[in-house]
């Protein structure tokens, strides 16, 4: 186990440093650079900053700085903002989008969860159609249009909560709806196609001859299995919403991570576009392995580490 | 965005269109949205319209521009100019800094210099190329101790210009030319003292930024507002309905833009206030391009278009059609060089045009344009006027800004569009950029050596009068050749609440809220 976890761990690295290779190259292959202006700047001016912010060097010293940077995890200052470094971005905007993205998260997994739950244990009847409706229109409208629907409804047709901006749990309210949407609905099938399955295995008619509670089946036999799939989706959910989502942080007005990385590629603000990406990969990759540990734990037959016999 | 409009116009006939809230408690501070954080607030190194709104309140300058839009002494309590017009002496008023330290002439004369020196990294600094050898400075050709600025004494300032510049008072008010306090942080600028009318409280990024009045301030006495918050919302359309719910107290230009689909429902109901702009939007020509290189043929181009109609039906912020390039400024009447919508004329120039080329056919040409909804529906709508006059193939290109503006830099491109503000209110801040071929903001490949010495004799002209008689040849010059085909001049659109008063807007996007009050 042990060995697994220090392999997957060095894996990892060595893809965190193939993700900075690439967005590296691909970043210094867009045309523009932080300078470029609608009223263009003298040559002159131009030589000064690229020599300020180390742009005139040979790209292998510029790789080679970047590389040595995310090492110590000072990814460097911005080139747009011009106070502030990329970690302070990163310290600055993650909580903010995390735990709007955590918020969101528990949305949707106590909801797909339950309506998921009842979809299956009341198979075809009103219930189910009801839920099936409801996901395929979680799945279908997406969240920036939902996000405009719902600001517009609650906040300023019913004047129930405000329009946008970040600090209050009432503030955060209809961005995290929004955002739980989407997966919501996902939740929901997921749990309710494997719920079905696990009804009609052999161990639950067993269970039930012993003469176990329902619930106890369903919470303790059924819903267990059925939610592998679910977890998997999870984890790499959680790294998508924890991050953030800059078209939602945009209509509310959040000061989260989801604007800063879209923004700093349109100003092509390199160290952001960098640190951010290199953050990005770490939150996924470290999920990901979550995931694959939860998977050990939740299913004995997955045996993590060990030759499969 | 486009499904947010439609949900809206739902919405909207559905439980009729919302009602404008009461405003809260009439404190005296006053909310608006600069609708993206600023990427500084150091004086020396603010380059955008955000920036230097901020910047205007936190700091005052040697002139401030006044409502009539023209500029005002400020901490220069006396100016006086030589017989050449090229040397300035300014007197400072007795005037603090935000921690009780007086300012003086020096703190004017050390920032203009970091400026102007050669590893300072200031993108604006040619902005000072104006002062004597500023150019020279800043390549590191000529030492400091040349630049044409010296402190006499603590309130004493001297500058020498290069040549005469009416407008350099004007330029003094922008945020380039403040003075900044001798214990600047370079890391965080907007730590220090500062000496306008507010001073910086909070700076939570991303989100909000407080600045409270400056008791400290020489004219404190002007100051009403206790203080501004200013936002950080993104969206244009949240912006509106934070508006609307009484979240804030002006929605739209400068900082902002009021979403265009709501413009005419907003318009119908006489609450969109237009403001015309020292802007204009114009379409750019590389004449580098075989067939566009023929002047008739970019006449008749420009001939064909129907701008009326494109302010009528699309931009709809009843902006004026632009006949020539420089708008209407507070002592230039813009001019009128060419007749809107000349389609028998510009076929006759068409024909001739392609005949003079050796053409036997127009070939296909390209219209690009930065990816946005108003620039696309206006380039169909000129594609379109394009195909009826001349029966030509015109294909639209869209690119996202920055490789837009990596294209027009290297001129890669045949036909653009360009929105040009601005940077004094002065017709040279139109004319100039066409002076030279290549000059990095010309980019149209065009160059006349008339033109040239038409703005060369403006430049050294004393005489005001016979100046803008100079100014006006070439733009006629200008307009004759076509390098370029105006369309329209810029307005600002915005919405403010009723009880918010005196607030400056300039026509170059300045809005000065220092005299501003609730009421």
């Amino acid at each position: 186990m042990k060995r697994y976890f220090l392999g997957r761990i060095l894996s990892n690295i060595i893809a965190i440093w193939v993700i900075i290779t690439i967005t590296f190259f691909l970043m210094k292959g867009l045309p523009g650079d932080p300078f470029t202006e609608e009223k263009a700047l003298p040559p002159e001016i131009l030589q000064s900053l690229y020599e300020h912010y180390k742009l005139n060097d040979p790209w292998y010293i510029q790789y080679g700085n970047y590389l040595k940077s995310i090492a110590k995890w000072d990814l460097g200052p911005s080139f747009k903002y011009k106070s502030r470094t990329v970690n302070d971005i990163i310290n600055k905007g993650f909580p903010v989008s995390a735990l709007l993205g955590l918020e969101a998260l528990l949305l949707a997994v106590t909801f797909g969860l339950t309506l998921g739950t009842i979809a299956a244990l009341k198979k075809n009847k009103w219930q189910d159609i009801s839920a099936h409706l409801l996901s395929v229109l979680g799945i279908s409208v997406p969240s920036f249009i939902l996000a405009a629907f719902l600001q517009y409804l609650f906040a300023i047709k019913l004047d129930l909560l405000p329009v946008a901006r970040w600090g209050t749990f009432q503030q955060s309210l209809l961005p995290a709806l929004s955002l739980a949407a989407l997966p919501s609905a996902f939740i929901t099938r997921l749990t309710r196609n494997h719920l079905i399955e696990a009804l009609n295995q052999d161990y639950i008619k067993t269970a039930r001859s012993k003469g176990i509670g329902e619930v106890q089946i369903i919470i303790r036999h059924a819903l267990r299995n059925s939610l592998l799939p679910t977890i998997t989706y999870v984890g790499t959910l959680t790294a998508n919403i924890l991050t953030g989502s800059f078209v939602i942080e945009k209509i509310f007005g959040i000061p989260g991570l989801g604007q800063a990385f879209v923004n700093s590629i349109a100003n092509r603000d390199y160290t952001v576009i960098m640190g951010l990406t290199v953050f990005y990969s770490v939150i996924l990759l470290s999920l990901i392995l979550l995931v694959d540990l939860a998977y050990g734990w939740m299913d004995p037959r997955i045996r993590l580490g060990r030759a499969p016999s | 965005m486009g499904s947010k409009i439609i949900i809206f116009l739902l919405l909207a006939v559905g439980l009729g269109f919302f009602s404008c809230s009461s405003p809260k408690e009439r404190s005296q501070i006053l909310r608006i949205n600069l609708s993206s954080e600023p990427p500084t607030l150091d004086p020396r190194k603010a380059t955008d319209v955000t920036s230097n709104n901020v910047l205007i309140m936190l700091y005052e300058g040697l002139t401030r521009i006044g409502a009539d839009h023209t500029p005002k002494p400020a901490l220069a309590e006396k100016i006086t100019l030589s017989e050449n017009r090229t040397t300035y002496t300014f007197s400072l008023r007795k005037s603090l800094w935000s921690n009780g330290d007086p300012v003086t002439a020096l703190d004017f004369e050390r920032s203009w210099k970091q400026i102007l020196t050669p590893s300072f990294p200031a993108p604006f600094a040619y902005k000072l190329f104006l002062i004597k050898n500023g150019a020279a400075v800043k390549k590191g050709t000529v030492p400091l101790t040349e630049l044409g600025i010296r402190a006499l004494d603590v309130s004493t300032l001297e500058v020498t210009l290069e040549h005469p510049a009416p407008y350099f008072l004007e330029m003094l008010s922008y945020p380039l030319f403040f003075p900044l306090h001798a214990s600047i942080d370079e890391k965080n600028p907007e730590t220090s003292p500062s000496n306008g009318p507010f001073i910086l409280k909070q700076w939570d990024h991303d989100n909000e930024i407080r600045v409270e009045k400056n008791p400290l301030y020489w004219e404190a006495s002007k100051v009403t507002l206790a203080g501004l918050k200013l936002l950080i919302v993104e969206d244009a359309t949240t912006e509106l309905y934070m508006y609307e719910n009484g979240e804030l107290d002006w929605a739209g230009a400068p900082l902002s833009n009021l979403p265009t689909e709501f413009l005419p429902t907003l318009k119908a109901e006489g609450r969109v206030i237009t403001h015309p702009s020292n802007g204009t939007y114009y379409y750019k020509i590389n004449t580098q391009i075989p067939h566009l290189h023929n002047s008739k043929i970019r006449k008749a181009l420009a001939y064909a278009i129907n701008r009326q109609e494109i302010v009528d039906h699309i931009t709809q912020a009843d902006q004026e059609i632009a006949l020539a390039l420089v708008p209407n400024m507070w002592d230039w009447k813009s001019q009128v060089l060419f007749k809107d919508d000349n389609k028998k004329k510009a076929q006759a120039l068409f024909k001739e045009g392609i005949q003079e080329l050796g053409l036997l056919s127009f070939p296909k040409t390209f219209l690009s344009f930065n990816a946005n909804r108003e620039h696309q529906k206006i380039a169909q709508a000129i594609q379109q006027m394009w195909k009826e006059t001349f029966d030509i193939e015109i294909e639209l290109e869209t690119f996202d800004w920055r490789v837009y503006l990596d294209k027009l830099a290297k001129e890669n491109y045949q036909i653009a569009r360009m929105g040009w503000l601005a940077d004094v209110n002065d017709p040279i801040s139109f004319l100039d950029p066409f002076k030279y071929q290549d000059g990095e903001t010309n980019g149209t490949g065009w160059e006349n050596p008339h033109y040239i010495s038409l703005l060369n004799a403006s430049e050294v002209e004393i005489d005001l009068l016979t100046r803008k008689k100079l100014l006006e040849q070439a733009e006629e010059l200008l307009i004759d050749e076509m390098p370029i085909i105006p369309l329209y001049f810029i307005n600002f659109t915005y919405m403010k609440k009723p009880y918010v008063h005196n607030v400056f807007l300039s026509p170059l996007g300045i809005i000065d809220f220092k005299e501003a009050f609730l009421k």
